[in-house]
């Protein structure tokens, strides 16, 4: 026990400095919260301008003796979002929270002797704690219990979760427990999801895993009425989803909420010493619970007081920071949604950004606006070398375009698009505190440099001209920074056709080694050639005048660039574009080089009938099959080198995820033709030489025949004149514009670039116009990406905010009559599926049943006995599937879309055959209907789909 | 580089039905990648060696998981843990119980204990199926046993019900625990000439005709056990013998029914004595358990080897039981018309299922 305990230090250091979207937004709030974590007392802000008139906050002092957990320092900051001192002494009774415990099944036997158990259960919340009868002598046990009833605030409501524990009666000796189910309630709060969770629950125990099931039925009477519920945070929805929910649609986006709450790690009190680990994981397990109940109640607060009802994108992360404390964050945007069935608006769109955005959309063309230039030529804020749109011809594009973004659905894509890593792996000295933080700062731009380089390369062997989804990850070990860069690269008809690669030696005089440039030249040119043909790369040609504009040179550009910002350092000499067009030359100085023009060709492509991307869909496919398959991987890998160097590093690494993807290919063979969507990677350094790698992604099948068709006909309605201009202009594209920037067309954009003043991302207004992108500036961990993406995104944002409805699900709404799948009825056990996509392929979203947060820990002292490491988390990961399956079954949903796995901390100690992990999962829990069912019942769709239509058109025109 | 860690875990659990299959047949990983790759899996995917290994690895330590659930196939449906198809389900639990019928044979009639088990090693030399699959497959027939040993009913439907087998698997089962049950040797050198499948024909013959479930559905007694009172009854059935009259009434009924009608019809008339004898008295004797061991010995040595060395067709023998079978109706003072019949029909049954080399 002792060792399992120190491991999770390790995390100290990498949520502090490595660059990944959660971690990196935690940055400044981490000085946050130890400053309120030093001052317990400070007093929540003052709730200005809301007290009176809107009585919604319980006490801040009812609070606070709950998460005074412990009695040390770190209280959390309770009453930060209440402190209406006023409302102290009453007692609110919002709501009557009523549990069931109808039966258990396959317990384990707890009794040697008589092989039975004789199981009775404790239900709790809160304070309160019921108890059923034993039933003795079974391993299936029907309690049918009575209701039990437990009355409750609000604020109680939302923090706590139910916590039903069975355990094994002993007449003499202690009750043994069997093991825990957690239930949040938070989706019976909500007045449109669910009304009931009723089902069965595995019950589970963090040194057994899941022992057994159990069925519980729950439900919430609330006495309010819905006005006087409505003030507390309760009502507010709240989405994983990036994007507006299908069923939904956006009436005003409010901007950007973050919180976070810290309280002390139960696994690092002196009560540790003397608890099991059992114990201790199970306070861990319920304080997490607890923090992150309260942080969405909190954030829920601030949606109310920013007038929303709903929030998207929710991201919530825990930071294990060991000796001084736990921190749990959250980030998110505070919408105003409307549910599409009741289309009358309830609000003004007063504040909405929608409306000037139109102006924006309607100013650019289709198909291809989101490329074009947001800056005035003459004032670029890096050098790139622009052209004219080879969609509209009317304004400028650079010539490469790196996005975070998914694809727009109006995006035009000649073939199809493919996924791009780039891998890195850099040496750092071992250091400590100062010293550390300077060994990494001095690395991180030549990394972020190197990331950048290698991403352009692979993207200009793949013969495409943009990334899409653009993730980057550092990660910060002891002894050394791992990059990992993410993208799915496609090619923009809107863009130029991207040169090759030239390389060029050095040593020009020595014949072998012209020769063996040349050959490495010849292999380069292959590729490309192949990769065009594998990946349908064929742009119609255009005659060269076209393309001939009067753009000045780009080395002029860019001294007009630094005569114009001298304050800006030393970075802005780097040349970002690819300079001349058509040849991007690599030169070969050294061994280095060498090795890297070597590593740009070891990527292999997917084999035959395979796609990959990391976006939510595959450019260039759009007539998916229901069938979908969601997995998660993790690998850890030892370096075994003695006396590692950065090429033999970047092998390793590289060879590392080539074989992870490769493994994946095989493992899905079965499911071809198909595509890994959304593919995740999470690098971790658990510690020295150890690299842990999980990949969590969804395996869709399409319709290899229906391909063609499909591309000619695109289903959806708002999409479609714009698909059809689309098609004109790409058969007809030889339309020459005479006056390319006599319409002004960046003056609107130029507004909402000078908005984006702000130096942390992007301000709220502006942000409100990224329902999807919330969180992209914290992805962009470079300054590079910061700079290009705050630009595009920005403009993208307005297109975003007009589509965002349809866009959503292309597929879903354009899938039409395909083969269902054979019903699964006959199987006791309702089938849940799972997509880190916002979607279901041919499969219609009809309702939104609540958010899945859940967070385990599991715990092993007989690693060997378990199938060693590898036995220990595969059973973990299927035990932390099939739990969340249960509660969104018990829901009465049939998926969970958007789901992530935010967390694996996985560590071991083969010594003394232990081992543990956590894990942290979450997504939104949905009912779907197939949209073959669909069809078979005609009332339905005709209901819903004028509505969708007409709530489209409000937002589009 | 070395990989300490390496899962794979998907929404839906994958079940690779040739990993599937070596697993079942108890090889190691390693063997099982030997195995694949002659089987030209990587030409075909144009994958490598390492991962194979890993798809290997996790497939095994799914089966692995999945083996416990798989003892008691009603719960591997209602099992949270997995995410499989039913298609899928069904078919984890058909490969599972499926046996080798050789294997089978040699445990026929055997008792499930600890002591054949610890045989094994032999029976695996002789019969070619791995000692691990052996293993797994003894331990489902005991597990089988086990479960049904002490239900009221017929056999087959509860093993169908637990474990939710297909109805000739599981009628196959309910041959395995009748004869494990009634422990009949099967072993003799005389009966080698018999299969697995023969003897299940045999005890479907016997629990149908004879079982108490076969009268009535709510039996008080297991089916693998023969009813006692039935046992006890047929020593009635002696008369036929015994009684010199009855004897000869029934040759002459049953020779001049079947005269030009079969080719053996003098040998059947040198031998109906003997040969009726045998019939009876193998049902006279299994009121002991140590005679009812020797059933199958008995009708092959009395009954099967004679026909046989008389040459007698199938079909005669066909003939001849049917009119054996049906002569005493019209024997004047046989009063058991209904109790032979019920013993003659599972006895007639066995021995046309038998009858051949």
């Amino acid at each position: 026990m002792g060792t399992m305990r120190t491991v999770p230090d390790f995390s100290v250091v990498r949520s502090g400095h490595e660059v990944q979207i959660p971690e990196q937004v935690s940055v400044p709030w981490q000085g946050l919260h130890r400053a309120v974590s030093r001052a317990p007392t400070i007093p929540g802000p003052a709730p200005a301008g809301r007290g009176g008139a809107a009585p919604r906050m319980r006490s801040g002092a009812a609070a606070a003796p709950r998460h005074r957990r412990g009695g040390a320092a770190a209280a959390a900051p309770a009453g930060a979002a209440g402190g209406g001192g006023g409302r102290r002494g009453r007692k609110k009774m919002p709501g009557k929270l009523k549990v069931k415990i109808v039966a258990g099944r396959h317990l384990p036997v707890m009794d040697r002797a008589s092989d039975l158990t004789d199981a009775f259960v404790e239900v709790k919340f809160g304070n309160t704690t019921f108890k059923t009868d034993v039933y003795p002598k079974s391993l299936n046990p029907q309690w049918n219990s009575e209701w039990f009833k437990f009355e409750v605030d609000d604020e109680e409501l939302q923090d706590e979760p139910l916590q039903i524990t069975v355990l094994d009666h002993d007449t003499y000796s202690a009750n043994d427990a069997i093991g825990k189910v957690y239930i949040d309630i938070d989706p019976l709060l909500y007045s449109e999801a669910a009304t009931v969770i009723s089902g069965w629950f595995p019950i589970y125990d963090t040194i057994h895993g899941i022992r057994g099931e159990i069925n519980v039925v729950v439900k919430v009477d609330l006495f309010n009425d819905l006005n006087r519920f409505r003030q507390s945070s309760c009502g507010v929805k709240f989405f994983c989803t990036t994007s507006i929910p299908k069923c939904y649609r956006a009436v005003v986006i409010h901007g950007f909420v973050e919180e976070l709450v810290v309280n002390e790690d139960p696994e690092y009190q002196w009560i540790d010493r003397i608890r099991t680990p059992r114990a201790s994981n199970e306070a861990r397990q319920r304080l997490i619970s607890l923090m992150s109940g309260e942080l969405q109640r909190k954030i829920g607060l601030k949606v109310l007081e920013m007038r929303g009802n709903a929030v998207v994108g929710y991201l919530q992360c825990f930071d294990l920071e060991g000796e001084s404390g736990l921190v749990v964050r959250a980030i998110g945007t505070a919408c105003t949604l409307d549910k599409l069935s009741n289309t009358s608006a309830f609000l003004p769109a007063c504040n909405s950004p929608s409306k000037e955005m139109k102006e924006i959309e309607e100013a650019s063309p289709p198909g291809c606006g989101f490329c074009h230039i947001p800056y005035d030529e003459l004032n670029m804020p890096f050098p790139a070398h622009l052209t004219y749109c080879y969609n509209c011809r009317k304004q400028k594009v650079p010539d490469v375009l790196f996005t975070t973004i998914d694809l727009p659905v109006e995006a035009i894509v000649v073939g199809k698009g493919c996924l791009i890593q780039a891998r890195l792996c850099r040496l750092k000295k071992k250091a400590q505190a100062e010293a550390n933080a300077t060994s990494i700062s001095n690395l991180l731009p030549f990394m972020e440099y190197e990331v950048h380089t290698q991403l352009m390369n692979k993207l200009k062997l793949r013969g495409m001209n943009a990334l899409f989804g653009l993730r980057i990850q550092i990660t910060v070990g002891e002894n050394m920074l791992m990059g990992l860069a993410s993208a799915t690269g496609v090619y923009l008809a809107a863009l130029p056709t991207p040169g090759g690669i030239q390389i060029a030696g050095k040593t020009p005089n020595d014949g072998t080694y012209e020769q063996h440039i040349s050959h490495m030249q010849k292999k380069i040119n292959d590729t490309i050639a192949k990769n065009k043909e594998l990946y349908e790369i064929n742009p119609p040609e255009l005659p060269e005048e076209i393309i001939g504009s009067p753009i000045p040179e780009p080395r002029q550009r860019s001294r007009l660039l630094r005569s114009q910002s001298e304050s800006s350092d030393e970075v802005t000499e780097l040349d970002l574009s690819h300079g001349k067009k058509d040849a991007f030359v690599l030169e070969i100085d050294d061994t280095d080089a060498m090795e890297d023009v070597h590593s740009l060709l070891t990527d292999v492509p997917p084999p035959s009938g395979f796609y990959s991307c990391n976006t939510e869909i595959m450019p260039g496919i759009n007539n998916w099959t229901p069938e979908i398959q969601m997995f998660t991987a993790v690998r850890v890998s030892r370096l075994s080198n003695i006396n590692p160097t950065n090429q033999t590093l970047n092998k390793n690494f590289n060879d590392l995820c080539e074989n992870l993807l490769k493994s994946l290919y095989f493992k899905l063979r079965s499911m071809v033709p198909c595509c890994l969507c959304h593919v995740n990677f999470t690098v971790a350094l658990p510690e020295d030489e150890l690299v842990q790698i999980a990949v969590t992604a969804v395996a869709i099948t399409y319709d290899k025949n229906q391909a063609l068709q499909a591309n000619k006909a695109p289903t959806e309605k708002s999409q479609q004149r714009a698909s059809t201009d689309n098609e004109e202009q790409l058969q007809f594209p030889l339309e020459l514009c005479s006056d390319p920037l006599s319409s002004q067309p960046f003056s609107p954009a130029k507004e909402v670039l000078e908005g984006a003043s702000s130096h942390t991302g992007i301000p709220a207004a502006q942000r409100a116009t990224s329902v999807d992108y919330s969180s992209f500036a914290d992805r962009c961990n470079s300054w590079i990406e910061l700079i290009k993406l705050k630009a595009q995104t920005i403009r993208r944002g307005s297109i975003k905010t007009t589509t965002s409805l349809e866009k959503a699900s292309p597929l879903a709404e354009g899938y039409l009559r395909h083969r269902s799948v054979p019903s699964c009825t006959n199987s006791t056990v309702s089938v849940v599926k799972m997509t880190p996509l916002s979607f279901l392929p041919g499969a219609k979203i009809t309702k939104y049943l609540g958010i899945i947060n859940m967070f385990f820990i599991r715990e092993t002292t007989s690693l060997r006995e378990e199938g060693g490491v590898s036995g220990f988390l595969h059973a973990f990961i299927a035990e932390v599937f099939a739990m969340v399956r249960a509660h969104v079954a018990a829901l009465g949903g049939n998926a969970v879309v958007s789901y992530i796995m935010k967390q694996c901390v996985f560590m071991e100690n083969p010594n003394k055959n232990q081992a543990q992990c956590l894990i942290n999962v979450s997504g939104d829990a949905v009912i779907f209907v197939r949209e073959s069912e669909l069809e078979m019942l005609p009332v339905q769709p005709s209901a819903a789909a004028p509505q969708h239509t007409s709530s489209a058109g409000d937002v589009t025109t | 580089m070395s990989s300490d860690l390496d899962v794979f875990v998907g929404n839906t659990t994958l079940i690779d039905e040739e990993v599937y299959r070596l697993w079942l047949d108890g090889h190691s990983v390693a063997e099982a990648v030997a195995r694949r790759l002659r089987g030209g899996v990587l030409e075909r995917e144009g994958t490598s060696v390492a991962v194979l290994q890993s798809d290997t690895r996790d497939h095994y330590r799914t089966f692995q998981m999945l083996e416990r659930l798989l003892h008691a196939p009603p719960r591997l449906l209602q099992q949270l843990l997995f995410q499989i198809p039913p298609e899928r389900q069904a078919l984890l639990i058909q490969r599972y119980y499926a046996f080798d019928e050789a294997l089978a044979r040699e445990l026929l009639g055997k008792k499930l204990s600890k002591g054949t088990k610890k045989e094994l090693d032999e029976v695996s030399a002789r019969t070619g199926v791995g000692i691990r699959s052996c293993r797994r497959q003894f331990d489902n027939f005991k597990r089988v046993f086990k479960a049904v040993e002490e239900l009221r009913g017929p056999l087959a439907e509860n093993i169908q019900q637990l474990f939710l087998l297909p109805p000739a698997l599981a009628r196959d089962y309910a041959a395995i625990v009748f004869f494990a049950n009634s422990r009949f040797e099967t072993g003799k050198r005389r009966l080698q000439f018999l299969s697995f499948a023969d003897f299940a024909a045999c005890a479907q013959s016997l629990m149908g005709h004879w079982s108490q479930g076969a009268l009535a559905p709510e039996a008080a007694e297991p089916d693998g056990d023969l009813p006692k009172s039935f046992l006890q009854d047929l020593k009635e059935l002696k008369v036929l013998v015994a009684d010199k009259d009855l004897l000869d009434q029934h040759k002459s009924l049953v020779c001049s029914a079947l005269r030009g009608k079969i080719s053996v019809h003098n040998e059947l008339e040198a031998n109906f004595k003997a040969l009726s004898r045998a019939l009876v008295n193998v049902g006279g004797k299994l009121t002991h358990a140590r005679d009812v061991r020797d059933f199958f010995v008995d009708l092959v040595e009395k009954v099967i080897e004679p026909c046989r060395s008389d040459k007698w067709s199938p079909g005669d023998l066909r003939l001849f039981l049917t009119h054996y079978t049906a002569a005493p109706r019209n024997l004047p003072g046989f009063r058991h018309q209904a109790l032979w019949e019920r013993y003659m029909a599972a006895i007639s049954a066995c021995l046309l299922r038998m009858y051949h080399d």
